[in-house]
């Protein structure tokens, strides 16, 4: 019983098999051609490498996932299966957060097993980018965007409520967090300075420029570092996506040290350029201690089925 | 065909009926043991999928039987050998069974509640750096072109994976299943350098 190759609903129903969502008579069928026929066997592994990878990287729809954890990991093969495949995909993204740092030097294959790995991505890095004119002419003109049409925002909405939730305290439901909109996007000095003028804006601008952050590759590089803020100031970040997949996003402020998100954003909208997607958040310099911390990512679907994201570490300096 | 003589149990295969059983398996064009590997997995995904404890010991129940089968009658007229085996692994299956009832209750082989897995939970950090770095030094050890390879066709992409993989196999002039194929056969090897790591 070969199937055709390449074929999205016969992959699909592997994916069922794999899964034990499959009637018995189809499942019977499956296991014969999965022995006596070699497409079939060899779709199937990719079918199962997809999935396992699926899981790893959190893409699989939630009912699928579901499945998935209740069905698969429940046989001690495939749990390991599951971590072997999180240690490979760990290195794969490693492997090849350095060679996007290094693609304006030696190619890949040329490059020398021992060469350290590009630390990670930084506005005070200046060598994340190196000789990649293209990406730091994109950054700046990302943020430009970003910032006229802060202006423009800033113009028009209303005065913003300057108060922030203590610390140990996540921020209010998803109704107020729209409502306080915390989250805002960085203005130039001049920008903001003009915004400031206005009797609608009640908002200091952050300091120092917003910190650009990539999601976390487990790369051993450095984290990027930000220095402590003047007390009462903001702090901005901006999150580089990969894609621009969801509607809305939300952003979490993680405290290591307590394994907790302390500070939430409200759910915004992706910004950015088309080469480069993404969101910029002001976090509030009183939440901040000089140590470790994690942005955390979650995607909201137009469902309302909130996703992970990603997440996107930095360290508090002292100055 | 299959007689009575398939359900006995008996001592391990002799080097002599092993060689018979890989020329019986390569079907006339000589694999070097590759397709012996090959069903091997298939056969141990096989009872995986159907619940069994212990897949890799009914897997090779299942190439001794047939071995033994070579052995005694000569020659296999089911044909090809790929679905002899089958045949042989769904009556070792169905034995497995009648086993297991006679000793466990049916409701116990699968949990209704697998336990809780967190995904990168259950490594500590210098734990987790090692196995990376082992990983790493295993991705190393591939020919450029292979590294190249499977990191582009792995890395997280998301949306663009799809188009990725699209340009990949375009680049090499081969299907997307066959590169599929490729680079799961790079993963597999890279798994087995890592030990303990067992592919689907």
């Amino acid at each position: 019983m070969p199937l055709p190759q390449e074929s999205g609903a016969d992959d699909q129903q592997l994916v069922r098999y794999v899964l034990g969502l499959v009637p018995e008579d189809e499942a019977e069928r499956l296991d014969q051609a999965s022995i006596e026929h070699d497409d079939v066997a060899l779709r199937l592994r990719i079918v199962e490498h997809d999935l396992v990878d699926a899981y790893v990287r959190r893409t699989l729809a939630q009912e699928l996932r579901e499945r998935f954890e209740s069905y698969y990991l429940s046989l001690p093969r495939h749990r390991d299966r599951v971590r072997c495949a999180e240690r490979f995909l760990r290195a794969v993204d490693r492997v090849a957060a350095r060679e996007d740092a290094g693609m304006d030097g030696p190619s890949a294959s040329g490059r020398e097993p021992d060469d350290d790995p590009a630390p990670a991505a930084s506005v005070w890095n200046p060598s994340r980018f190196g000789g990649r004119r293209f990406w730091r002419l994109s950054a700046v003109a990302g943020l430009l965007c970003v910032v006229s049409s802060s202006v423009l925002f800033e113009r028009m909405r209303p005065a913003v409520r300057s108060s922030d939730p203590p610390i140990g305290h996540a921020a209010p439901d998803d109704q107020a967090s729209a409502r306080d909109q915390r989250q805002l996007p960085a203005p130039l000095p001049e920008a903001a300075a003009r915004a400031a003028e206005t009797p609608f804006v009640r908002v200091e601008p952050p300091e120092p420029p917003a910190l650009v952050l990539t999601p976390q590759t487990r790369s051993i590089g450095s984290i990027p570092v930000t220095l402590v803020p003047t007390r009462g100031r903001l702090v901005a970040f901006e999150l580089q996506i990969d894609s621009d997949e969801f509607p809305r996003y939300r952003v979490g402020l993680r405290d290591p040290a307590v394994n907790r998100i302390v500070w939430r954003s409200g759910w915004i909208k992706a910004g950015g350029t088309a080469a480069q997607a993404s969101l910029t958040v002001v976090v509030p310099a009183s939440m901040l201690k000089l140590q470790h911390y994690s942005l955390d990512l979650d995607g909201r679907r137009a469902g309302g089925l909130t996703e992970i994201v990603g997440s996107y570490a930095f360290h508090i300096a002292d100055r | 065909m299959l007689t009575e003589a398939v359900f006995r149990e008996e001592p391990l295969l002799t080097q002599f009926a092993f060689n018979r059983l890989l020329e019986w398996l390569d079907d006339g064009v000589e694999s070097h043991g590759e397709r012996y590997v090959e069903m091997r997995r298939r056969l141990v995904s096989y009872f995986e999928r159907r619940d069994r404890a212990a897949p890799d010991e009914l897997a090779d129940e299942t190439f001794n039987r047939i071995a033994r089968t070579l052995e005694e009658e000569g020659v296999i007229v089911t044909r090809p050998p790929a679905r002899y085996c089958y045949v042989v692994a769904r009556f070792v299956l169905l034995e497995d069974f009648r086993r297991e009832r006679k000793h466990v209750s049916l409701d116990e082989r699968r949990p209704v509640i697998a336990p809780v897995y967190m995904i990168g939970g259950h490594d500590g950090p210098a734990l987790r750096e090692r196995r990376l770095d082992r990983l790493d030094r295993c991705l190393q050890e591939l020919r450029p072109d292979q590294r190249d390879l499977v990191v582009d066709y792995y890395r997280d992409s998301r949306r663009e994976k799809i188009e990725r993989r699209r340009r990949l196999a375009n680049r090499l002039g081969i299907t997307m299943n066959a590169l599929g194929i490729r680079v799961s056969r790079i993963r597999d090897a890279l798994m087995a350098c890592m030990e303990r790591c067992p592919g689907p």
